[in-house]
């Protein structure tokens, strides 16, 4: 500011008044345009913030709808159909063991059925044999009453009685096989019988515990289900929410860059009280010279840039409109940001 | 467990009452042989009065089918319900052996 020559006390205090606005306007633009800078900043730290929690959101989501066993990744919304294929993989195999179970008893039991009819065949063949027997004895009696004549039946007859021996030995052993065999075939029918007793007792036959298990891991399966979609429902509202919010931020530091057409606007206000403080410091008193203030208006005029600041300087200085051609330079200074 | 065997129009029915487990399979083993010897070419197993069955249970109806298509003949299971049209479910027996509700 030029300095200020000897004056009349009003144009002094004019000229104090004056600077005293001019320093304070400049001032309030500094405090505005750092405060804006610094909301600014907030503003856009809020958005980063607000997108990262949003990430890390997801982030959790993953890792608790997932656990690791073996170096391997399991979703857990899988893990109770794998323990489903494994109950019907366990329910399979004990029905195919009870099949066979069942079958193998059927079997030997037919087996047992032939046996016994074997056993049967044995004891008529004894019977037979004893008939045989009888008659060779009988035989042996009759050649002895013929005397020498008898003599080549009786040795017919003892050979028929030596057979007889053998037959009776050979069946006496079969029996034994016979009874070896059947009681081989009601040990195992016996074994497979108490092994299903104690299958039995383990619960394993009694499917209750198995449809129990299935139903409540398909509750558990649809819980899981039911609880994850909702978590994405709500992650995805969560991520909308962020999305919106950063617009909106985004908006409002764009509102803010308007800071700076009020800087602008005060500049050229500073500006204007520059030019008449230098003015009325050159001049000796407030003289009433009308070419000069004239000069001065235009000088004012001139400076200013901003068209609205402009228009007003010229409506109180001149009592006329500016001309709305030279709008486009303030316009573009606005549109840089 | 009890059984009836009648013959019903085209079809051998083979009603069976009581629960049906492992202690039952000398008794179902007339069964078996029924169906194998029939003339029909369909044997009905009527489930309706069916109170429990067990593992073995399911075996002897697998059993009893697998006879029966070596004899060229079909087995149908009918009015299974509760535990026992759940015990067929979860044993899949229902895609091996037909079940009409």
């Amino acid at each position: 500011m030029a300095p200020v020559a000897m004056k009349s006390p009003f144009a002094k205090l004019l000229l104090a008044a004056l600077g005293s606005a001019e320093s304070i306007l400049a001032e309030s633009t500094r405090d505005v345009e750092e405060q804006t800078q610094r909301l600014s900043g907030l503003f856009t730290s809020l958005t980063e913030k607000s997108s990262e929690q949003t990430e890390r959101l997801s982030e959790l989501f993953a890792q608790i709808t997932t656990v690791d066993h073996d170096g391997q990744s399991f979703d857990l919304v899988t893990l109770p159909r794998i323990l489903q294929e494994s109950l019907q993989e366990v329910t399979e195999r004990i029905l195919v063991l009870s099949k066979q179970g069942v079958g193998l008893i059927y079997s030997l039991d037919e087996i047992l059925e032939e046996i016994e009819e074997v056993a049967s065949c044995i004891g008529e063949i004894e019977a037979i044999n004893r008939q045989t027997r009888l008659l060779s004895l009988n035989a042996q009696i009759e050649a002895g009453r013929a005397g020498a004549a008898g003599v080549g039946f009786q040795v017919v007859s003892m050979e028929m009685q030596s057979l007889s021996r053998r037959i009776d030995a050979l069946s006496e052993k079969m029996r034994g096989s016979v009874g070896k065999v059947t009681a081989s075939i009601r040990d195992v029918i016996g074994s497979i019988r108490s092994e299903y007793q104690e299958l039995s007792e383990i619960g394993a036959m009694d499917l209750s515990s198995q449809i129990d298990a299935k139903e409540q891991l398909e509750v558990l399966l649809n819980a899981l289900v039911a609880r994850n979609s909702e978590i994405q429902k709500e992650l995805g509202n969560s991520t909308d929410a962020s999305r919106i919010m950063a617009e909106e931020i985004h908006d409002v530091v764009m509102a803010m860059q308007f800071q700076d057409r009020m800087k602008q606007r005060t500049e050229a206000v500073i500006g204007a009280f520059d030019q008449i403080v230098s003015f009325m410091g050159e001049l000796d008193d407030l003289a009433m010279d009308q070419d000069a203030c004239e000069a001065l208006t235009t000088a004012i005029l001139g400076s200013i840039t901003l068209s609205d600041v402009r228009r007003e300087f010229q409506r109180s200085l001149s009592g006329s409109e500016a001309e709305e051609s030279e709008d486009s330079d303030d316009m573009s200074n606005i549109e840089l940001f | 467990m009890d059984y009836k065997i009648e013959q019903g129009g085209d079809a051998l029915k083979v009603y069976i009452s009581g629960v049906l487990t492992f202690d039952d399979h000398e008794r179902f083993k007339s069964v078996v042989k029924a169906i194998s010897a029939s003339a029909s070419a369909t044997a009905e197993i009527d489930l309706t009065e069916t109170k429990m069955i067990d593992s073995a249970g399911i075996g002897m109806l697998l059993l009893a089918n697998d006879r029966a298509k070596k004899a060229g003949k079909e087995v149908r299971l009918t009015g299974a319900s509760g535990h026992v049209l759940k015990v067929i479910q979860l044993s899949k027996v229902d895609e091996i052996i037909p079940v009409a509700s």
